[in-house]
């Protein structure tokens, strides 16, 4: 289905803070924050998939923890279908729930150890008061099939299953109440690569299904580009670019953009390219340096990189990069 | 039936040492429900013309009291069946209580954490600085001596263990994607500790649980011995341990055979204790 951008938007973030408090020394006095999302805005469309991509560390994870309410929330605002998430009781707040799911990256960890797989799906259902129990029963199985998982699973145990098995139930918990947007923490990264498709595959075709909305974060910028309408790339708790997926990966602006772009790995000796590598660590996000975030790091820095910080502004339509180069 | 079956099933793929347990549980537990069938005579009916006679094996024994009579001439044998009863309500009773206040208070420390948790980790740290044998004598001595206060002592003052493993159990399952997860789901607290934290950590609790009993009915042995335990009108396996001290020289088996009895329950419970794990353990199922 085609997104409608000039809408309104599914999921509003705005200006997103996720200040982390950290303590040392012999008393545990507080030394400072660390910046995990750093003023992030964000939309997300009916029916797109956005890709969240940055290194180990940008502020992805926290973002859609936060998102999710597991992280508090420094300041900022989430709106989801036009509801402030942040602002909600715990008791509103669950019935946002079923609309709003997240699937974690790790499925050996996400999984109850001591519960079977038709109880792990079951728990929503029961959560959002279907009473009924053969109804229960006949939406997970309806659920297992959608994710093709054999209905003989219904009473088996996580441990028995393989990764790419257990993410499977991990989307089928995600998917059970029929959510409008998923949080798709680095679903694949823990899965071997024949696996990794076989997920993203069963992804796209839900959401062709059931109509539905991804939030897509990874490290993996192959991944991404493979599933995402839009790509968002984070750096240190910001957003450096925002574009539709063909625009970032033939045209990006950012040059931190273009340094991850250049790290893909291209599956053909022949072709030669020049890597762009970037000099210095990541800077700590306890202590992020002035101006731009990138500046120490960016070969094309000017004088104004370190003393002012580039909004993220609209270079060409539908193209967003925070850089005072453009 | 299918169900007797299945436990059937389960009991023939357990382990010998299981099985052992639960035998040694069984006849326990047999002795102690139908005493007044089983002891040949009553528990405190002397003949104080027959005192210490030893066990039938031993030269002067008589299979008229197959183990013996002790310094009154009463029946041991009688006297430690009946008194499988006591260390049966004690150990029981005593764990339970001590078992639900202890995984109350780990979960509810363990969970939420902070102020809460600083409180209840105090409280532990206090019982823990206080001798048992000390707080139970104090609390006995007000209370005054009965089973039901056997009990309630060592119920109130056994909780410590139970609290600080369920606690440390707790707070590293906190952390597992599976609990954030099951927040995520909209799950209450509440539903959170009952149905994901307390099933991952009660195992421990029990196999402590077991022993715990084994300490419990030892704890009786101890207070009953100091004299403020069981009223001495009962009979008790502590009690008869206590009382064939004096005669340990001449009469090895008024204290050698209640031992013999509360050591072969308690490796029993242990048994118990770690088939109970094992069986409950889904990764376990199927495997030997």
């Amino acid at each position: 289905m085609e997104t409608n951008y000039n809408g309104n938007p599914l999921l509003e973030v705005e200006q997103l803070k996720t200040y982390f408090p950290v303590y040392g020394g012999l008393m545990s006095r507080l030394q400072g924050y660390v910046h995990a999302v750093d003023d992030v805005s964000l939309k997300v469309y009916k029916g797109e998939t956005v890709g969240l991509v940055g290194e180990s560390g940008c502020g992805k994870s926290s973002l859609a923890k936060t998102i999710m309410r597991i992280v508090p929330a420094t300041s900022g605002s989430v709106h989801f279908e036009g509801k402030d998430i942040l602002a909600l009781k715990q008791s509103e707040l669950r019935s946002v729930r079923a609309d709003l799911q997240i699937i974690f990256q790790d499925p050996y960890s996400s999984l109850d150890p001591r519960m079977t797989i038709g109880s792990i799906v079951e728990e929503p259902l029961i959560i959002n008061k279907v009473r009924d129990k053969e109804e229960r029963k006949k939406r997970v199985l309806q659920t297992f099939d959608v994710v093709n998982l054999p209905k003989s699973y219904y009473d088996r145990y996580p441990h028995e299953f393989s990764g790419g098995q257990r993410q499977r139930v991990s989307i089928a918990r995600a998917l059970v109440m029929k959510p409008k947007l998923i949080l798709c923490d680095e679903p694949v990264s823990a899965l071997d690569v024949s696996i990794q498709s076989q997920i993203l595959n069963l992804l796209k075709n839900l959401q062709q299904e059931f109509d539905l909305t991804f939030v897509f974060i990874s490290h993996a910028l192959n991944v991404v580009r493979h599933i995402s309408d839009r790509v968002c790339v984070m750096y240190l708790g910001k957003i450096m670019e925002l574009a539709p997926s063909e625009n970032l990966f033939d045209s990006a602006y950012h040059p931190y953009t273009k340094a991850l772009l250049s790290a893909i790995p291209i599956p053909d000796p022949t072709v030669k390219r020049e890597r762009i590598f970037l000099k210095g660590d990541i800077p700590s996000p306890k202590d992020p340096p002035a101006g731009c975030r990138f500046c120490g790091r960016c070969a094309y820095a000017k004088e104004i990189c370190s003393k002012v910080e580039p909004p993220l502004s609209e270079v060409s339509p539908g193209h967003f990069a925070a850089c005072h180069l453009f | 039936m299918s169900k007797i079956k299945r436990i059937l099933k389960v009991l023939k793929k357990s382990t010998l040492t299981a099985k052992i347990g639960l035998i040694i549980c069984f006849l326990w537990v047999l002795c102690a429900i139908s005493a007044p069938l089983l002891s040949p005579y009553e528990a405190n009916d002397g003949n104080i013309m027959e005192r210490f006679i030893p066990p039938v094996w031993c030269e002067g024994g008589t299979p008229e009291h197959i183990l013996g009579t002790d310094e009154m001439g009463r029946d041991v044998l009688s006297r430690l069946i009946y008194g499988s009863q006591i260390s049966l309500v004690v150990g029981i009773m005593a764990v339970f209580v001590s078992f639900i206040i202890g995984t109350t208070l780990g979960l509810i420390s363990g969970f939420f954490g902070g102020a809460v948790d600083a409180v209840i980790m105090r409280i532990v740290d206090v019982m823990l600085s206080f001798p048992f044998i000390f707080m139970a004598l104090c609390l006995m001595a007000v209370l005054g001596s009965s089973l039901t206060n056997v009990i309630m002592v060592l119920g109130v003052t056994g909780w410590v263990p139970y609290a600080r493993t369920i606690r440390a159990q707790t707070l590293s399952l906190r952390e597992r994607e599976f609990i954030t997860a099951a927040y995520t789901q909209g799950c209450s607290n509440t539903r959170i500790i009952l149905k994901h934290v307390m099933p991952n950590v009660i195992d421990n609790a029990i196999v402590l649980g077991t022993l715990e009993m084994a300490s419990a009915i030892l704890a009786e042995a101890s207070l009953t011995f100091l004299g403020l335990g069981v009223p001495p009108s009962i009979a008790t396996w502590g009690g008869m341990i206590a009382t064939g001290r004096q005669y340990i020289y001449n009469a090895w088996y008024l204290t050698c055979l209640p031992g013999v009895v509360i050591f072969l329950v308690c490796l029993s419970i242990n048994f118990v204790g770690d088939w109970i794990r094992d069986i409950r353990d889904p990764r376990l199922k199927g495997t030997n």
